[in-house]
């Protein structure tokens, strides 16, 4: 049985830990042989180190393969008639329900996403700025710690805040505690998942008891919304408006939409805020640069996302018989991308071991690419933007010399568990 | 090979070679042009490969999906001659087209 209030960092670091890799600090010098060596590589990297496999949830016996240079990484996203998602379906779908929109493809994921997509676009979401984000990062979050001059960033700001941003933006009810305690449970979906064949089963058991328990938890919040009238700007009133094409959503579908959306919507975005600050801080010279011109700001982001990236693999399966780097991969065989790897390939990023945020802009697969392109990037963005400014408003910001330096951890999923900083009060 | 003059966002002008077979975002991209940042890579899955083209061209393009229709509604920076370069062909587009990177979202 899930513990339905389960705590929410708790959650977070038994994520941590499914991909932890066996305490695996730094995967970047082991891609380069891989990806010189052995660019299309038998197996799923992914089982080696424990973690659990997108390719292969339910641990069939799948044929599959790691695939690990730039083009080749970016071609499977990009080609979806090569490539398809479905298999998606059987990890995280078998859980989130059937219009989970990573694992659909064709008409129907063409429909769904169309109609999800005016709500999500840059300019629908500017509105949120100034009314949610903002004043969460910097009232609710910064300005009752400013007076003590020390926080964990991670555990005081960079796992509750965008799980309280994404929460007000959906359009429920602003109670914390309510909040926190769905949140815990999108993360118990996540914590569900296994590399271990031993756990499989119960494993399956909890996510599915935990997706139920967030279900019956969201539909009553939409019906109650639906009678009231649906009016706002928030997510779970568009849904309720919302027809593309002839598609409109019932309370049962909106309550489906929110579940898939939950588990992506928070602890990527506190990870690649953490991995941010991480690494901002150990490029002083960057840092300085950055908080003296805050245009800086997406540029630091995106070369984060770059150097390490938070999703480090994806996965899809080829519908025919398929050739990358000159190896010819069946049909019906699971491809393991590593966006990892793919991210230092040096055919595409000159000295990609070096943090740069004035290298030329080049294909980032960090939010993914092709039609699954992350739906919720525009939030994201908005979302580490306003914190990152805030942040480095505080004066004198810096690591606290006290407390152990930040460790990103992880073959993916990757963020530090504790970021502790300091600044003048 | 076709030439194409494009504007950067800070207002440069350049012209640059298109190869056959490519979509104007491809030969924007294979020219350098990095400011246009196509994330999804070409698929319509996004409005990041934003442009403006000239208003004598626009009229001579084969005319837009829903599809991107609907994607370019989501731009602050939309106007009566706005277009998704990754859904423009480069064996489409009138002699002498000019593409201004429309501003980020």
């Amino acid at each position: 049985m899930v513990d339905n209030k389960a705590d929410l960092a708790g959650q977070f670091l038994s994520v941590s830990d499914l991909y932890d890799g066996a305490g695996l600090v730094d995967p970047f010098p082991m891609y380069v042989d891989l990806r010189e060596k052995t660019p299309v590589a038998e197996g799923d990297i992914l089982a080696r180190y424990g973690a659990p496999q997108q390719g292969d949830a339910t641990q069939s016996g799948r044929p599959i393969v790691t695939v690990y240079r730039h083009a080749d990484v970016a071609e499977v996203l990009r080609n979806q008639v090569d490539w398809s998602s479905a298999l998606l379906m059987e990890g995280l779908g078998s859980f989130l329900g059937d219009i989970m929109l990573t694992g659909l493809g064709g008409d129907a994921h063409r429909k769904m996403r169309g109609l999800l997509q005016p709500w999500f676009s840059p300019a629908s979401l500017k509105k949120f700025n100034d009314s949610v984000i903002v004043p969460l990062v910097r009232d609710r979050f910064i300005a009752p710690l400013y007076a003590k001059g020390c926080m964990d960033l991670v555990g005081n700001l960079a796992l509750p805040y965008p799980i309280h941003v994404v929460y007000g933006m959906m359009g429920f009810p602003d109670d914390p505690t309510m909040v926190e305690r769905f949140a815990g449970q999108a993360l118990t979906i996540l914590a569900s998942l296994t590399g271990d064949p031993d756990k499989l089963e119960q494993a399956r058991i909890d996510a599915f008891q935990a997706a139920q328990d967030l279900y019956d938890d969201i539909k009553p919040i939409i019906a109650a919304r639906r009678a009231y009238g649906a009016a706002g700007d928030d997510l779970i009133a568009f849904l309720l408006r919302a027809e593309f094409e002839g598609l409109k959503l019932d309370d049962h579908q909106i309550a489906n939409v929110v579940r898939m959306l939950l588990p992506a919507a928070a602890e990527t975005t506190t990870r690649t805020l953490a991995n941010l600050m991480v690494v901002l801080f150990a490029h002083p010279g960057t840092l300085a640069r950055v908080r003296a011109d805050r245009t800086l700001v997406p540029k630091a982001m995106n070369e984060s996302m770059r150097f390490d990236p938070v999703a480090g693999y994806l996965a899809r399966q080829a519908t025919r018989d398929v050739t990358l780097s000159d190896v010819t991969i069946a049909e019906g065989t699971a491809a393991s991308v590593s966006i990892s790897s793919a991210h230092r390939d040096p055919r595409v990023f000159e000295n990609p071991d070096i943090f740069d945020i004035d290298r030329p802009a080049k294909v980032n697969l960090g939010f993914g690419y092709g039609i699954h392109l992350c739906l919720g990037m525009p939030v994201a963005k908005l979302e580490i933007e306003a914190a990152v400014n805030a942040l480095l408003d505080l004066p004198n910001l810096s690591l606290d010399p006290d407390m152990p330096p930040p460790q990103v951890r992880g073959i993916t999923m990757r963020g530090p568990d504790a970021v502790h900083i300091v600044w003048d009060a | 090979m076709t030439e194409l003059n494009v504007i950067t966002r800070l207002g440069v002008s350049r012209t640059i070679t298109a190869q056959s077979g490519l979509s104007v975002m491809e030969a924007l991209r294979d020219n350098g042009m990095d400011e246009l940042l196509a994330l999804c890579g070409g698929c319509c899955s996004c409005a990041t490969c934003h442009v403006h083209v000239d208003p004598a061209s626009f009229d001579a393009l084969p005319t837009m999906t829903e599809d991107e229709n609907d994607l370019l509604d989501s731009s602050s920076h939309r106007n009566d001659y706005s277009r998704l370069s990754c859904q423009m062909q480069i064996d489409d587009m009138p002699a002498g087209m000019t593409v201004t990177i429309a501003q980020e979202d």
